[in-house]
C-alpha cells in the first residue's frame, strides 16, 4: 500500500475553517497520486464558488498532481473580476 | 420636517464664503425624490450652478457635501455620503464618497446637503450645530495636520462628539489629489476635492446634531440590521471576511494570478509584494477593527505600531487594500510597516493614497528610465522599492517642496512637462490615476475604468449597483441585493419607489454627469485606457496577454448604447434627456448642444436605456 503524501496547505483568511489545526500553515495527508482537486474535495473547500490556487508559489490548476512536501496556497480571488 | 418620520430633511445649507452668508433652501418634495441626494444632487448642482469652463479653483466652483436618503438611518452601510466639485485633477465631474460618522451627524443636524461656494478672505471653518451655522476663524489651524486640528476644533467648541470633515496641509497647498478627511480615517479621496476646499480657504466643516433620524418604517430597517448582525458575520457568511480582516485579505491571489499592481503597472508580481496585506497587518501590528455609523460589519482597521524605528497612531485608522497596493507593490515597497506609516501620513496630510502612490510610482519609473533629470529631482532620490524615498516624498508632495511641487500636480500634468515618453507611461483615465485593480486581468475593471465619469475609479460607479449606492448613501461593501436596497430606501423615506424608478434614478445620475463632462470638454476618445494597460505585464502568468484597444472601444460603445447615448459620440439622446426629466436641467446648464438626436424613434413607452441585470458578487476592495 502506498503511503499517503504529506503536504502543507496555506488557506488564507476565512478559508482556514476548512482545515484542522491552527496557524497559517496546516499539514495534511492526501492519498498518493492526489490532485489539488482531491485535496479540495477531501476538506470541503470545493464548495467555494471561486478559488485561486497556488502550488509551490506558482499559479496552479485543480488537476495539478501533488507531491510530498508541496505547499498549496488556497485563496478566493480578489473581487472585481469575472 | 426634521425629526418627523422619514429620513429626507428637505433642507440644503448653502454657504457663500465670499459674503460669509448662509442660507437655507427647501427643495420641493418632487425634487428630492427625483434626484434623491449623493451623486445625483452633486451632478445637478454642478450642471446648473458651475459656469462652463471655469478653473476648478475658481470661487464659482461648487463644493457639495451630499447625503443620501439612507445616510444616517440606523442600518449597516447607512453611513455614506458623497462629496463633489469640478475636479482640479481631471477638469471634469469630481465625486468621491466617505463613511464614518460625519454624514450621519449632518443628517442629525437636520440637513441633506451643504453647498459651499465663493472663497473666504482668510482661512475659516464652518460650524453646523443643528440650525446654528457659523463661520469661525481658522487662521491658527492653517498648516496643521488633521489630528491636531480635530482635537483643537473639538476643544474650541467644547464638545468631544463634534464630527469634523477637513483638509490637511495638502489641500491648503492645492495638491491636485488632496482629499477631504472625515473623522481622521474616512476620506473622500478621489478627484482632488480637498484642493477645491483649500482653494476656498475652508479648513473644515464641524458638525453636531441632536435630531434623531427616524425612518418611515423602523421595523423594516431593524429587520435588515438584524440580518446583517446575526446571519452574515460568521465564518462562511457574506461579511465574515470584511468583519474579521477588513479589505486586503486576499492580496496573494493577485500575486499568483500575475496581476499584483507592481512598479507603475509594469510588472505583474513582486517578491514579497503579497506580504503587504491585511493578514500581515493583523499579525504584525497592534490592531483592532472599528466601525462606521450603525454598522455591525466593523471592517475598518485601526493600526497601532510602537517600535523604535516606526510609530503609527491608531487614530488615523489603518490602510485599506487600495492604499496597501498604491504605496506598497506599486512603488516596489514590500515593507508593511512602512505602508502603515505611509497611510498615517496620507491621512494626516490629507492626500488620496491611490493618486499619490500612483504618481510616485510613475516618478520612480521616470527616474529609472532617465526621463526625470537632476534639476527636476532637486536632490531627491526616487527608487522603486525604497520605503525611505516613498515616505520622504509623500511629505514633500504635501508641502510642494522640491520635486514634490511637480508631483503635487498629479501624474498626467507632471508628465506633460517631461515630454511624450513620460506621458505615455502615466496610468490614468481622464487624468485620474487608475486604482489598484488591473483591467488586463479583471473584466469588470476593464469595462468600468474607461466610462466612469470621474476617471480611473475602481468602485464600479459607472454601473447601476455602485452608482445608486453613491446616490442613496449606502456602503458598497454591504451584500444587499437590489430588492433589499429598495426596501431600505422606501423604509427610510416613506416613498414607494419602484424598481423601474430606481433604475431611472441611476440613469439620471450617470447622464447628468455625462452632460457635465461633455460640456467641460470630454471627447469620446477620452473614454479609454492608457497605453500601459494595452501592454502586457513583464512577467508572470499574464506576460503574454494583450488587452486590445478594439475590445475596450467596443465595450465603451456598448455602454453608450445601453444608457441611451449615441454610440458614436457618447452624447445622450434627446429622448433620454426627456424620459429622465432633464430637459430643463440641460437647458439651464447650457448643455443642450451636447445632446444627440436618435435616427429612429423608440417604440412608445420603452425606456431609452437598456435593462441592467443585477450585478452579482462582491464589489472591488
Amino acid at each position: 500500500m502506498t503511503p499517503p503524501l504529506r503536504v502543507r496547505v496555506r488557506p488564507y483568511a476565512d478559508l482556514a475553517r476548512y482545515f484542522p489545526g491552527t496557524g497559517a500553515v496546516r499539514e495534511v495527508d492526501v492519498p498518493a497520486g492526489a490532485t489539488i482537486q482531491d485535496l479540495l474535495e477531501r476538506y470541503g473547500v470545493d464548495a467555494e464558488p471561486r478559488l485561486t490556487l497556488g502550488l509551490n508559489g506558482e499559479l496552479a490548476q485543480r488537476d495539478a498532481a501533488l507531491a510530498a512536501g508541496d505547499v498549496v496556497d488556497i485563496l478566493v480571488p480578489m473581487s472585481g473580476g469575472a | 420636517m426634521a425629526g418627523s418620520a422619514g429620513s429626507v430633511r428637505r433642507r440644503i445649507l448653502r454657504v457663500d464664503l465670499t459674503t460669509g452668508r448662509a442660507t437655507v433652501e427647501r427643495p420641493e418634495p418632487h425634487f428630492m425624490r427625483l434626484h434623491m441626494g449623493g451623486r445625483n444632487l452633486i451632478a445637478h448642482t454642478l450642471l446648473t450652478e458651475v459656469p462652463p469652463g471655469i478653473d476648478a479653483f475658481d470661487p464659482e466652483n461648487r463644493l457639495v457635501f451630499a447625503l443620501g436618503p439612507i445616510t444616517g438611518v440606523s442600518v449597516p452601510g447607512g453611513s455614506r455620503h458623497s462629496v463633489g466639485a469640478k475636479s482640479p485633477l481631471t477638469g471634469l465631474f469630481g465625486e468621491s464618497e466617505a463613511g464614518g460618522y460625519w454624514g450621519a451627524e449632518l443628517k442629525r443636524a437636520g440637513w441633506d446637503a451643504v453647498i459651499v461656494q465663493g472663497r473666504a478672505p482668510h482661512p475659516v471653518y464652518l460650524w453646523v450645530h443643528d440650525d446654528e451655522v457659523e463661520l469661525r476663524d481658522a487662521r491658527s489651524l492653517w498648516g496643521e495636520l488633521t489630528g491636531p486640528v480635530e482635537a483643537r476644533i473639538r476643544a474650541d467648541l467644547g464638545d468631544p462628539q463634534v464630527r469634523v470633515a477637513q483638509i490637511g496641509p495638502a489641500g491648503e497647498n492645492l495638491v491636485r489629489f488632496a482629499c477631504i478627511v472625515h473623522d481622521l480615517n474616512e476620506v473622500a479621496g478621489r478627484t482632488g476635492l480637498g484642493a477645491v476646499m483649500g482653494s476656498k480657504n475652508l479648513k473644515a466643516i464641524a458638525v453636531r446634531g441632536t435630531q434623531p433620524v427616524t425612518a418611515s418604517d423602523p421595523r423594516a430597517i431593524a429587520g435588515v440590521a438584524r440580518w446583517v448582525a446575526q446571519e452574515t458575520l460568521a465564518p462562511g457568511e457574506p461579511h465574515h471576511r470584511l468583519h474579521t480582516w477588513g479589505t486586503g485579505a486576499m492580496v496573494k491571489s493577485k500575486q499568483l494570478e500575475g496581476h499584483l499592481v507592481t512598479r507603475n503597472f509594469r510588472d505583474g508580481r513582486l517578491p514579497g509584494g503579497d506580504q503587504v496585506d491585511a493578514l500581515a497587518i493583523q499579525e504584525l501590528t497592534d490592531h483592532e477593527m472599528d466601525r462606521c455609523y450603525a454598522c455591525s460589519v466593523r471592517c475598518k482597521k485601526r493600526v497601532k505600531i510602537t517600535r523604535p524605528d516606526v510609530e503609527v497612531d491608531p487614530k488615523y485608522g489603518g490602510p485599506e487594500y487600495e492604499t496597501m497596493a498604491a504605496i506598497g507593490p506599486n512603488t516596489g515597497v514590500v515593507d508593511v510597516m512602512a505602508v502603515c506609516k505611509g497611510h498615517e501620513m496620507l491621512n494626516a496630510l490629507g492626500m488620496d493614497s491611490i493618486s499619490c502612490g500612483a504618481t510616485i510610482a510613475w516618478a520612480m519609473e521616470m527616474v529609472e528610465l532617465g526621463l526625470m533629470d537632476e534639476h527636476r529631482l532637486s536632490g531627491e532620490t526616487l527608487r522603486f522599492g525604497s520605503a525611505d524615498d516613498l515616505l520622504r516624498v509623500i511629505g514633500k508632495i504635501a508641502s510642494r517642496e522640491g520635486v514634490g511641487d511637480l508631483l503635487a500636480e498629479g501624474s498626467l500634468r507632471a508628465a506633460r512637462t517631461l515630454g511624450a515618453d513620460a506621458e505615455a507611461r502615466v496610468v490614468h483615465v481622464k487624468g485620474l490615476e487608475v486604482a489598484m485593480h488591473d483591467p488586463r486581468a479583471m473584466p469588470e475593471m476593464r469595462r468600468n475604468y474607461p466610462v466612469t465619469p470621474t476617471g480611473g475609479d475602481h468602485t464600479g460607479a459607472a454601473g447601476k449597483r455602485s452608482g445608486l449606492r453613491n446616490t442613496v448613501g449606502l456602503c458598497h461593501f454591504l451584500q444587499y441585493d437590489e430588492s433589499t436596497t429598495l426596501t431600505l430606501l422606501n423604509a427610510s423615506t416613506g416613498w414607494d419607489v419602484s424598481p423601474d424608478e430606481l433604475h431611472a434614478t441611476f440613469e439620471r445620475g450617470i447622464t447628468m454627469a455625462r452632460l457635465f463632462n461633455l460640456r467641460e470638454g470630454l471627447k469620446p476618445e477620452d473614454d479609454r485606457l492608457p497605453d500601459r494597460l494595452h501592454q502586457p505585464v513583464r512577467d508572470g502568468p499574464l506576460r503574454d496577454r494583450l488587452l486590445s484597444r478594439d475590445t475596450v472601444r467596443d465595450e465603451v460603445r456598448a455602454y453608450y448604447r445601453d444608457h441611451g447615448w449615441d454610440p458614436a459620440t457618447g452624447r445622450p439622446y434627446a429622448d433620454t434627456i426627456e424620459y429622465l426629466g432633464l430637459g430643463s436641467v440641460a437647458a439651464a446648464a447650457q448643455a443642450t448642444t451636447f445632446v444627440a438626436e436618435r435616427r429612429e424613434a423608440l417604440p412608445a413607452g420603452r425606456p431609452p436605456y437598456a435593462p441592467q441585470p443585477e450585478e452579482n458578487g462582491a464589489p472591488a476592495e
